[in-house]
């Protein structure tokens, strides 16, 4: 299968798995209009993007997404797409419509965080909670045990890591 | 393999002696869209790319970022922009910063700060455009209809009168940056003082910001407002002086009508129809600190993303972009 890579603002590494796993694989960044214009970016912006561009092995032009990741898949006799994961809703919806005709592999980043549980995103304080023991540690390394702590939330209120606080858990 | 054309549009130059050829390029390459832009604008002092980012991510110093962020020298990281744009993954933030300590601990408040950019990208992930939509009803007294439409010309235009607002209008424009303190007091202006919807601040951010982005911007937006929080934030005179070494009042035309220059308590009965609930009173930088202010909302701006927004840089108000914050 030969793949090529679509690149998108959202993620403008060098690093990423996209490049590390498929070093051969030709890279396309698409300045779409009509995100430029839905984001209202301006030239600092655009220069900015445009400045990290030059950092990485990828083809940029100007158009429409989906029929330049189309043109560029032909061109290199390509039959698959890999991005990268992101939670934008804009990019989202041009990748669901790139998908209805080509085949698209999302990649995703290391985790920053892995929260216990079902993680409670109502305020950051009970995210926080769940994902700091997993986000105090490097990246490949485990976390201690016992890294648990409490705290309160935005609302002040008492929290506690539970599962790894010795107080909490005697309480019980 | 799919159908279409068969080849994709003639790609753009990648090579460029200097910035100022950079800057003349796109100017012509995307002259139809900048030209619904203000006039002005011009590429941002800072200047994009992996090296750049390396360079940044080489001087991360989170003692220094945990003692002095909230301060406009403060100790940031301008690690932003990069963040935002998926230059540098925040693991790899996050291992560059606990590499440059002896011990975790030392590196915890810039890494909890990199947790504000995850946390908003996984409301992101969740709620999508509804970033767009208050997350909450206000807890100001007022509803979304007694709040402006319009940004006010005279604060896009840097000329309200008020040195530091008139100060921060500028270097937004200008460069695409704002501390995340500057954030939170200028979005706390926008919709508390001048009654604008925190919509339209967040556009006019999102417009300017090299990290701006809707996830982190706009919840940090509602944040300050009180629509993704139990409070609105505000702060006050002697707040805004602490922090940038009362580098504005002295030379403001407005010093003696400052509309800050009061008590959380007056400022409080000025601007909202109901008293919200006194917080619990806990500092921000080991002081005396903005009121509504708790430790772990220190970073969120608007904006951006706090990559380890440090109160700097992250995307916010009460005091956030977060997650890019940094």
């Amino acid at each position: 299968m030969t793949s090529i890579i679509w690149v998108h603002e959202d993620c403008l590494d060098p690093q990423s798995p996209a490049f590390q796993r498929h070093p051969e694989a030709p890279a396309i960044f698409v300045f779409d209009d009509l995100v430029i214009r839905h984001r209202g970016y301006g030239l600092k912006r655009i220069g900015f993007i445009y400045e990290c561009l030059l950092s990485l092995p990828v083809t940029i032009v100007r158009g429409n997404t989906v029929a330049e990741v189309q043109a560029f898949m032909t061109e290199n006799r390509a039959d698959s797409v890999i991005s990268m994961a992101t939670p934008c809703p804009v990019l989202t919806r041009i990748g669901e419509q790139l998908g209805k005709s080509v085949t698209l592999r999302k990649l995703h980043l290391p985790a920053f965080a892995k929260p216990r549980g079902t993680v409670d995103l109502k305020r950051f304080s009970r995210y926080w909670q769940a994902a700091q023991t997993s986000a105090m540690v490097k990246t490949g390394e485990e976390p201690p045990a016992d890294h648990g702590r409490s705290g309160r939330d935005h609302d002040g209120r008492r929290t506690a890591n539970a599962g790894n606080n010795p107080r909490q858990q005697r309480r019980r | 393999m799919p159908t279409g054309r068969a080849r994709s549009s003639d790609p753009l130059r990648r090579s460029f002696r200097d910035r100022s050829e950079v800057e003349a390029y796109l100017r012509e390459t995307f002259k139809d869209i900048l030209a619904r832009q203000p006039d002005g604008d011009r590429l941002s002092p800072t200047r994009g790319g992996a090296d750049e980012a390396a360079s940044l991510l080489r001087r991360i110093d989170p003692q220094g970022y945990k003692v002095s962020r909230n301060h406009l020298r403060g100790q940031v990281t301008k690690l932003s922009p990069f963040i935002r744009h998926g230059v540098l993954a925040l693991s790899a933030v996050r291992d560059a910063a606990l590499d440059a300590v002896h011990r975790p601990d030392q590196a915890e408040k810039l890494i909890s700060e990199l947790g504000w950019r995850d946390y908003w990208q996984r409301v992101y992930a969740r709620i999508g455009d509804q970033v767009w939509d208050d997350q909450e009803p206000y807890k100001t007294g007022f509803g979304p209809d007694d709040y402006a439409d319009e940004m006010p010309a005279d604060l896009v235009a840097g000329n309200t009168g008020l040195a530091c607002m008139d100060a921060f209008s500028e270097e937004l424009t200008t460069t695409g940056y704002l501390h995340n303190h500057s954030r939170m007091w200028v979005a706390a202006y926008v919709v508390h003082w001048l009654k604008v919807k925190w919509q339209v601040g967040a556009r006019w951010f999102l417009r300017h910001l090299l990290d701006g982005d809707p996830a982190s911007n706009n919840l940090s937006w509602q944040w300050v407002a009180s629509t993704f929080s139990h409070k609105p934030y505000i702060f006050n005179q002697e707040n805004l002086a602490r922090f940038t070494d009362n580098r504005f009042c002295p030379r403001c035309s407005k010093r003696d009508e400052c509309p800050f220059n009061a008590t959380y308590d007056a400022l409080n009965a000025k601007l909202f129809k109901e008293l919200p609930p006194a917080p619990p009173q806990r500092n921000f930088a080991g002081g005396r600190g903005d009121r509504r202010q708790r430790p772990d909302e220190r970073n969120r701006r608007p904006g951006g993303n706090r990559g380890g927004r440090s109160s700097d840089q992250r995307s916010g108000p009460r005091s956030k972009p977060r997650g890019e914050r940094s």
